[in-house]
């Protein structure tokens, strides 16, 4: 007999702003089930993060704990923090109390903070790519067993910083008994390759740019709804046509960065702004404004540029 | 009581066949990882339709396209599963324990009784089930390496006979060693210099000043440790290098994530030092007092011997140890094939410390450089 998750399950028709399919939120479903990192990992613009905030939405876990990952980050960082410098300006006042012991100077980090709450809660872990290659390894052991140590907090701190009702935590900390783990999201733009174990750790989504427009036109109503805007569906029909060529020529002169749906959100609300509608709107007639939303690297609006000149008549 | 890993009962897990399948082709896949397949199934994920079955695997266990084509493969060898099937699993599974091994695949997946479900399919996960690899009657093909004799260049593989094209082949280069191998490889070069902006907090200073003058203005900020090691790389770009070329490019990308003070890859075409894209006064200048790694097969390869190579090789590497640069050559070839080239020659005469291509020596390697041995 499974035992009874305390989460609900992902729906993926429950998510109110986000879009997606039955077999995403299976394996997000699965993921939940079995207590194991979800990593997400699709081109930049495609909803990794937002697929976070639409399963905390829809199981009802209120905030996201959100950690970006810098290039500088450390796994140690998503886990707790030794605020040293304070601790030295505190030991020299002789006041000061808490002064010679380290256990006040210890704050847990979103990860961490999960990890003891023991509560319902959903971690988003932006970007780890971004890290250093060690990064995702140190956090394998953390997100197996969800539990970690602190090195930073002597033995013989340990309980009275269990004690301490603003900590309540001793040097290893880990779920209670009956506690529920956090579910962890991971997001990646694949900068970096991550290593086997890590991959083999979690549960794994490749978000694909959708090429049904039935599908686009949805993406791109659930986002303006968020927002409390009202554009024409009319427009809306032929930007995602409009769009979707845009999108094949990209791959046609191997843009490096081709837009994606969070480009054509955007695109959209500007083609209203502008009050444009579906006879100045055309793919092979773009504007520098839509040129700015959709293309991002200079090279890549060359690229575009290039064979648009050779197709002038003459 | 019964071993559920013995054959027979191994059978009775789902999935335990694939999951075997999966190991013997080197995926890193763990009991925990079969046990979450289980508490997945049993939670009502896969199901009995083979369809979402494959599914499950394929979420649970592929991370590379081989997993995917494993899979693929195990469950085209499984007809599908008659809806009757479903209702009496333990039966069937008996009855496919007490069965026979079948002598051909066609036979194997035929249920036991006409109008009776196909067992195999039930429980795809037994570790019986066949593909078309396991049929003795598909032809098999042989790699062959064309002999050759000590030092008489590279065999050319040829193949046998021609491959039976039962499916779609997707080849995959792979490097000898991963990126993340090398990059940590890298990192156990280290030359540790305080340099650059003072940032770092001194305890042990800011301490003291307490101590003498009462009071304690400011924490006193000391340089972080920087790693100045430096690491020049020279690979031989001639045609006989080719086949390693895909490793000098994975070994080129993991120097970024090395932390080395300086580090570069350099292409030689013969001779290591005749840079391609700088002159050699210059590479020598900015390397001063770092390591040197040359990969190069030092023509042994193609078993050539050439005097002019090995003198001017010897001049580079002479050149190098009076700019204090520690040099190692880790040649692709192996130490037998050196005999009667240049290669050999270079290790004798160079001196140089020369070791064939793989993951020990190139730790190996690394630690000469730093001094370790």
């Amino acid at each position: 007999m499974a035992d009874p998750s305390p989460y609900k399950s992902f729906a993926a028709e429950a998510a109110t702003d986000y879009v997606t399919t039955p077999e995403v939120a299976e394996i997000v479903n699965l993921a939940i089930h079995l207590s194991r990192p979800l990593l997400v990992e699709g081109e930049a613009g495609c909803g990794k993060t937002r697929l976070a905030y639409a399963i905390a939405a829809v199981l009802g876990l209120g905030d996201v704990v959100a950690a970006t990952v810098k290039s500088t980050s450390q796994a140690k960082d998503l886990l707790y923090r030794f605020d040293a410098l304070r601790r030295l300006q505190d030991a020299q006042d002789p006041n000061n109390e808490k002064g010679p012991y380290v256990y006040p100077y210890i704050h847990l980090q979103p990860l961490g903070k999960a990890i003891a709450s023991g509560k319902p809660c959903l971690v988003l872990i932006d970007e780890i790519d971004k890290a250093d290659i060690d990064f995702p390894n140190d956090l394998l052991d953390v997100l197996d067993r969800y539990e970690f140590e602190i090195d930073d907090l002597p033995d013989e701190e340990s309980a009275l910083c269990a004690d301490d009702p603003t900590k309540g935590f001793g040097r290893v900390v880990k779920a209670k008994t009956g506690d529920v783990k956090p579910i962890v999201v991971i997001t990646s733009n694949r900068e970096k390759p991550l290593p086997e174990p890590f991959l083999r750790r979690c549960l794994y989504i490749q978000l694909t740019f959708p090429t049904d427009p039935a599908l686009l036109e949805k993406i791109v109503h659930s986002n303006l709804s968020r927002s409390g805007e009202q554009i024409q569906d009319s427009l809306i029909h032929h930007a995602v046509r409009e769009f979707l060529a845009v999108r094949n020529r990209s791959e046609e002169f191997g843009l490096q960065k081709p837009p994606s749906t969070s480009e054509l959100v955007d695109w959209v609300r500007a083609l209203h702004w502008q009050q444009r509608d579906e006879t100045n709107v055309c793919a092979s007639e773009l504007r520098p404004a839509d040129h700015a939303i959709l293309l991002k690297l200079q090279r890549d609006l060359e690229s575009w540029k290039r064979p648009r000149d050779s197709e002038a008549p003459g | 009581m019964t071993n559920t890993l013995q054959p027979a009962s191994a059978a009775a897990l789902p999935l335990l066949g694939l999951f075997q399948r999966l190991i013997d082709r080197g995926a890193a896949l763990g009991g925990r990882d079969y046990l979450d397949g289980l508490r997945a199934l049993e939670a009502g994920y896969g199901g009995c339709d083979p369809v979402r079955l494959r599914r499950l695997a394929e979420i649970l266990w592929a991370r590379t396209e081989e997993d995917h084509r494993t899979i693929a493969q195990w469950f085209a060898a499984i007809t599908p599963l008659p809806e009757s099937a479903l209702t009496d699993l333990n039966q069937q599974l008996r009855q496919l324990e007490d069965r026979p091994r079948p002598q051909q695949q066609g036979a194997q997946l035929m249920p036991s009784a006409p109008g009776a479900p196909a067992p195999a399919a039930a429980n795809p996960g037994g570790a019986d089930a066949a593909t078309p690899q396991d049929d003795p009657a598909t032809p098999r093909v042989r790699l062959a390496i064309a002999p050759a004799s000590t030092g008489q260049g590279l065999g050319l593989p040829r193949l046998e006979a021609n491959p039976p094209l039962l499916g779609t082949y997707g080849l995959q280069p792979r490097p000898l060693l991963q990126m993340r191998q090398l990059a940590l490889l890298w990192r156990r070069l280290r030359r540790n210099q305080r340099l650059g902006v003072k940032q770092e907090l001194d305890l042990q200073a800011s301490l003291r000043a307490r101590c003498e003058l009462g009071v304690l203005l400011r924490p006193v900020l000391r340089p972080c440790r920087r790693n100045t090691a430096k690491l020049l790389i020279l690979a031989d770009a001639s045609p006989s290098m080719a086949p390693w070329q895909p490793f000098l490019k994975v070994l080129e990308a993991s120097l970024a994530h090395g932390r080395l003070g300086d580090a570069a890859l350099s292409w030689f075409v013969n001779v290591p030092g005749t840079s391609l894209q700088v002159s050699q006064h210059e590479l020598l200048r900015r390397f001063a007092g770092g390591a040197v790694l040359v990969l190069s097969d030092g023509g042994s390869a193609r078993g050539l011997q050439s005097r002019r190579r090995v003198r001017r090789t010897k001049a580079f590497l002479d050149t190098a140890a009076n700019w204090g640069m520690q040099v190692v050559w880790i040649n692709p070839m192996p130490a037998k094939r050196w005999i009667g080239s240049s290669a050999a020659q270079i290790e004798r005469e160079g001196p140089v410390l020369m070791l064939p291509l793989n993951e020990e020596n190139l730790a190996r390697a690394v630690d000469h450089l730093r001094g370790a041995s």
